[in-house]
């Protein structure tokens, strides 16, 4: 009888109350999961997904402005506004689960090689240009990237001419107006996707309750999300370019923004992304937690954050340039991500009770 | 408790007391029962959850034991049909029905099971392929069975001490060696991993913010470990046993309710019924039934007489002890903490002692040339599988040689493999666990895996 007192008393004590309320008001619990959860997705996950949007539309709105006019500041109003764009993107690309995978949104910010041929095709179809073409498009012609190669047109070899026309050179000829109906689609697309993604985030019983409920469930799909998107920074950005075989520049189209000259740009945003997400914001984040349980890794984790950043940031040009002209300066960037790496999948997972389940080589 | 054997002097009554003298058949045959039920559901719970595709059929590559690389999985059909009919052989155990081809049968079955991947090895599985191993020895169908009932020759309410006494071993080691494995510097002075799992569970409802307290964790790992070292003591001695069992509750019901670990919790409660006194199950009908106001429903039997043990049964039981006690002291022997090594680690009771995570990518590399490409280990493990291989060198080395006999079989013969292996062991910082230039698919030199930086 006793036995089954103490077993009964023990299983109550666990299941009778609702998860939380206790934890809330005691002085031994700084940081709460609900906490870090909560202001994760509060301050980090949905504004960035707003943020995404806004600057979506702002591209909409730029690309508008070509329509009545094709000069050079109008492009290059867009083509500021597709920076804008992408490095938003880069931010939201550090947690890409929930909406963004629900959506079928990833695919259209994400990186992946587009197909000249097929861009070329499109613009000199005799079809008419709608939203149902540009649906039937697959990756290599549609998204954020083809979008840089229209309005930026392919980098340049080191050995000089272009291979196709600039897209100066291309609004002003007669394939101008199915140029900027083409672009007009494509940005169209990419707002609605993200309008789709920061409406999922903000709505009151949408993503963010069920991120917020998910629990260790959630942290453990968060932490892998940002083990994740550390190899991708790491191995597809960084450490790609340092593999890139010789001679570089006929491997431009391969390397992620190197038409618009910011492969630089967009890996810092991804790390500097992830970051944020770390830290919750300005709230409670995985830091916090992390402080609470192992205050060393916690400097460790900041700290390689802290350099990995000073890293790319000395790197100060694209990519593909720096691997040619400071190669060292390039494998320093890459050492110091991959060290935040292995903290991430080893020590941070370890301390946080979270198993790593995606497989190298589930990144982009 | 019964008492029969007539007082003999010296170590000829002491091993008639632990061998020969009979005793109350009721708690075997109450093990036999609760033990056959527990296997029946975990059974049946391993394929409600779809473990047998997911750990079994899902993957291309198994993680075999060295000297059992002929044991293949079954195709999908039938590994299900073997899980099936685990569950009806566990029922025939619990009813006693046919018993000694149903535990002959689950005990094959069983182990063939576990022996299919080094990945899945779990202590308590290895703890169900012995016990049922032993009760193929034991006489638990001839009370409260099926086969009792249609054959009334096989009935006995007596059985020879060392039957139970056995299970009493084979419990007392685990408790005890996985007491010993406490007794470290991680888990007595770090309170590792407890701090970390602990911390992970902060959570929950009142329990929760203090479990993040180290305090906390502290004396939950001293507490763990002396409840291990004295509980098989506690257990047997009367005037200790109820509380003893009360705090066998309260610890596996915690642990149950604490950390993701099964079955195990509740083997463990049944299992340390057999140190109770053998008339136990006959005692506990009394006063049930007195409860409810009726009167005893069963006596303990009479004296009867059993037949006494033969040397050579004495000299197997005495070897199975030897090996039972001699595996779990392999660790003590190693000069790197096995379960950084992964050498020493695995049958040895070295229970829930370990935090540990690993990272590990392989390189095919060309040696003339120095040209190295990484290699996907998704083609052929799963997501558990590959998460379990990355904490344990071993099973590394298993892989590598793996992928170079894949590569071979391409044509790409001369290829070395490499690893960047990197691992935590209970909240240690992450360090390299295997040294990068050594060719994993070639003979290794000694000091392949990078000492443990303590």
């Amino acid at each position: 009888v006793s036995s089954l007192l103490a077993a009964a008393f023990i299983v109550a004590v666990f299941l009778l109350d609702s998860p939380g309320a206790w934890a809330e008001g005691s002085p031994l619990l700084r940081v709460t999961r609900e906490a870090v959860l909560r202001d994760t997705v509060g301050k980090v996950i949905a504004p960035a997904s707003r943020e995404l949007l806004a600057k979506s539309r702002d591209l909409t709105n730029a690309l508008g402005g070509l329509g009545f006019s094709s000069s050079a500041d109008a492009l290059t109003k867009a083509r500021q506004a597709w920076m804008a764009t992408m490095l938003a993107a880069r931010v939201v690309q550090g947690y890409e689960a929930g909406p963004l995978t629900d959506r079928d949104a990833a695919a259209a910010f994400s990186f992946s090689q587009i197909l000249p041929g097929r861009i070329t095709g499109v613009l000199n179809s005799t079809r008419p240009l709608t939203a149902t073409h540009v649906e039937e498009l697959g990756s290599p012609a549609k998204g954020l990237f083809a979008l840089e190669y229209l309005l930026f047109g392919p980098r340049t070899t080191e050995t000089g001419a272009a291979k196709a026309a600039s897209p100066a050179d291309m609004l002003a000829s007669p394939q101008g107006s199915r140029l900027v109906a083409y672009l007009k689609l494509l940005a169209h697309d990419l707002e609605a996707r993200a309008a789709h993604v920061a409406g999922d985030w903000s709505a009151a019983d949408g993503a963010a309750k069920q991120f917020i409920a998910g629990g260790q469930e959630s942290i453990n799909t968060l932490v892998n999300q940002l083990a994740m998107h550390l190899e991708v920074a790491a191995e597809n950005r960084l450490g790609f370019v340092l593999r890139l075989p010789e001679p570089i520049a006929r491997q431009y189209q391969r390397v992620e923004c190197s038409a618009s000259g910011s492969s630089q740009q967009s890996v810092r945003a991804l790390i500097s992304g992830i970051e944020r997400y770390y830290r919750g914001g300005d709230g409670a984040g995985l830091d916090d937690l992390v402080n609470q349980l192992n205050p060393a890794l916690a400097r460790r984790i900041e700290a390689q954050f802290a350099a990995t950043l000073f890293a790319v940031d000395l790197l100060a040009a694209p990519l593909e340039d720096v691997v040619v002209k400071d190669r060292a300066a390039l494998q320093d960037a890459y050492d110091k991500a991959r060290a935040l790496e292995i903290l991430f999948k080893v020590d941070l997972a370890s301390t946080l009770g979270v198993t790593i389940t995606f497989s190298s080589n589930d990144g982009d | 408790m019964m008492v029969t054997e007539e007082r003999l002097p010296g170590w000829r009554s002491a091993c008639t007391r632990l061998f020969d003298a009979p005793i109350d058949i009721a708690a075997l045959a109450a093990f036999r029962i609760l033990f056959g039920t527990m296997m029946a559901l975990g059974m049946a719970r391993f394929l409600a959850k779809g473990w047998v595709r997911e750990l079994y059929v899902a993957p291309a590559f198994h993680f075999t034991y060295p000297g059992f690389e002929w044991v293949r999985p079954l195709p999908d059909f039938w590994m299900h049909a073997h899980f099936a009919a685990l569950v009806l052989l566990a029922v025939g155990i619990a009813l006693g029905c046919f018993y000694r081809v149903c535990v002959v049968l689950f005990f094959l079955g069983f182990s063939y099971v576990e022996l299919l991947d080094q990945a899945n090895y779990l202590n308590h599985y290895y703890f169900i392929s012995l016990i049922s191993g032993l009760m193929i020895l034991l006489p638990a169908h001839r009370a409260w069975s099926i086969d009792a009932r249609r054959a009334p020759p096989l009935r006995a309410s007596t059985v020879p001490a060392w039957t139970l006494n056995l299970l009493r071993f084979q419990v007392g080691v685990v408790y005890f060696f996985a007491g010993l494995a406490k007794v470290n510097a991680d888990w007595l002075l770090h309170a590792q991993p407890l701090r970390l799992w602990l911390a992970a569970r902060s959570d929950l409802p009142i329990v929760g913010p203090w479990l993040s307290e180290q305090w906390v964790a502290c004396a939950a790992s001293w507490c763990g470990a002396i409840f291990d070292l004295t509980i098989p003591f506690l257990l047997l001695h009367r005037r200790t046993r109820a509380p003893a069992y009360v705090a066998v509750i309260v610890f596996h019901i915690s642990t149950w309710l604490l950390f993701n670990i099964g079955m195990f919790p509740w083997i463990m409660m049944v299992a340390a019924l057999v140190m109770f006194p053998p008339d136990w199950p006959r005692a506990l009908a009394s006063r049930v039934a007195k409860h409810f106001g009726g009167t005893s429903i069963s006596s303990s039997p009479t004296c009867t007489d059993v037949t006494p043990l033969p040397r050579w049964g004495i000299a197997l039981l005495a070897a199975y002890a030897v090996v039972q006690l001699a595996l779990p002291l392999r660790p003590y022997l190693m000069p790197q903490p096995p379960a950084w090594t992964g050498r020493g680690f695995n049958l040895a009771w070295q229970v829930m002692i370990v935090e540990k995570t690993g990272f590990v990518e392989f390189h095919a590399v060309d040696p003339e040339s120095g040209q190295r490409h990484r290699l996907s280990a998704k083609e052929y493990l799963t997501p558990r599988q590959e998460m379990m291989m990355a904490q344990d060198p071993q099973l590394i080395r298993d892989f590598a040689r793996h992928l170079s006999s894949e590569m071979k079989r391409r044509g790409q013969s001369a290829v070395q493999i490499n690893v960047n292996a990197y691992a935590s062991l209970n909240g240690r910082p992450s360090q390299p666990m295997i040294n990068p230039a050594v060719d994993l698919a070639g003979p290794v030199s000694p000091d392949w895996i990078v000492p443990l930086v303590r």
